[in-house]
């Protein structure tokens, strides 16, 4: 999706509250974000754990994985 | 069905917030989400600090109904109190970003009307994904794909991309992906292939 003029205002808007506030007013706000993002993906992958199909994936995505680690060594 | 597993009250905040923004939504006009969530409800672990919405263009008597009903529910547009205010953005292309009241902090939800053919055909393309656990509407793998490969390219963009082809392997239409491509290219770049 291309970025509009509301996007960096956004970027903006958010760097100076952290300038202009304590870090331990927006710490665990961003902490609670992050982690939430944590969370979705290990319920995302407890999902494919329940079905076959879902396994079949998990095990594509591990091979990729696998491949892409290899890849970085070289 | 496995999407209606969890109710909202025991979801993460970035679903929670997802989940009771797109149900006010639903009631009044027909929506996707776009891009960066997309991938993230796939399992990317990756952050984004915004949820991208498009919308069919309504009227602004619809409008005025849905964002007050958004208020109601304890959303706040950032980009003004004035509800005339917020309809000029919409209707001139640009997004408005909802956040919770009294919060400048993530997660926001990035609100665009449809704007062009491309839009429309993402719009009647829709679908829910099963294995996400969300009971939304998103925009189909082909069209984040191709939006991702052909048009934002970043490194996050492209891994995504990649992401969500191995998830999606045998069930992604490849001539669709080309042929939303071939749109990208004609419709959103310039002939030296730039935004």
């Amino acid at each position: 999706m291309e970025r509009d003029k509301t996007h960096m205002e956004s970027v903006e808007r958010w760097a100076e509250f952290v300038r202009t506030h304590p870090r331990s007013e927006w710490k665990p706000v961003v902490n609670t974000f992050i982690n939430a993002v944590y969370e979705k993906a290990d319920d995302f992958y407890n999902r494919l754990a329940k079905s076959e199909e879902g396994r079949e994936i998990l095990k594509r995505l591990n091979e990729e994985r696998v491949r892409s680690a290899q890849e970085s060594l070289f | 069905m496995e999407i209606m597993e969890r109710g909202v009250g025991d979801r993460n905040i970035l679903d929670k917030f997802a989940l009771e923004f797109c149900a006010i939504v639903e009631k009044y006009v027909k929506y996707i989400i776009v891009s960066g969530f997309v991938a993230i409800a796939h399992g990317t672990r990756r952050t984004t600090e915004d949820i991208d919405m498009i919308i069919e263009k309504i009227s602004f008597d619809k409008f005025k109904d849905f964002h007050e009903e958004l208020l109601r529910n304890g959303f706040h547009c950032m980009q003004s109190t004035q509800i005339e205010d917020i309809y000029e953005y919409l209707i001139h292309k640009d997004s408005v970003r909802y956040v919770r009241q009294g919060s400048l902090m993530p997660p926001e939800m990035e609100v665009k009307f449809v704007k062009d053919e491309i839009d429309e055909l993402q719009m009647a393309t829709r679908k829910k994904f099963e294995f996400t656990g969300l009971d939304l509407w998103f925009s189909s793998i082909e069209f984040n794909v191709a939006f991702k490969e052909e048009l934002l390219k970043a490194n996050k963009d492209m891994e995504d991309a990649r992401h969500l082809r191995i998830i999606y392997k045998d069930k992604i239409d490849e001539n669709f992906i080309n042929e939303i491509k071939k749109m990208i290219r004609k419709l959103r770049l310039n002939k030296n292939g730039k935004r």
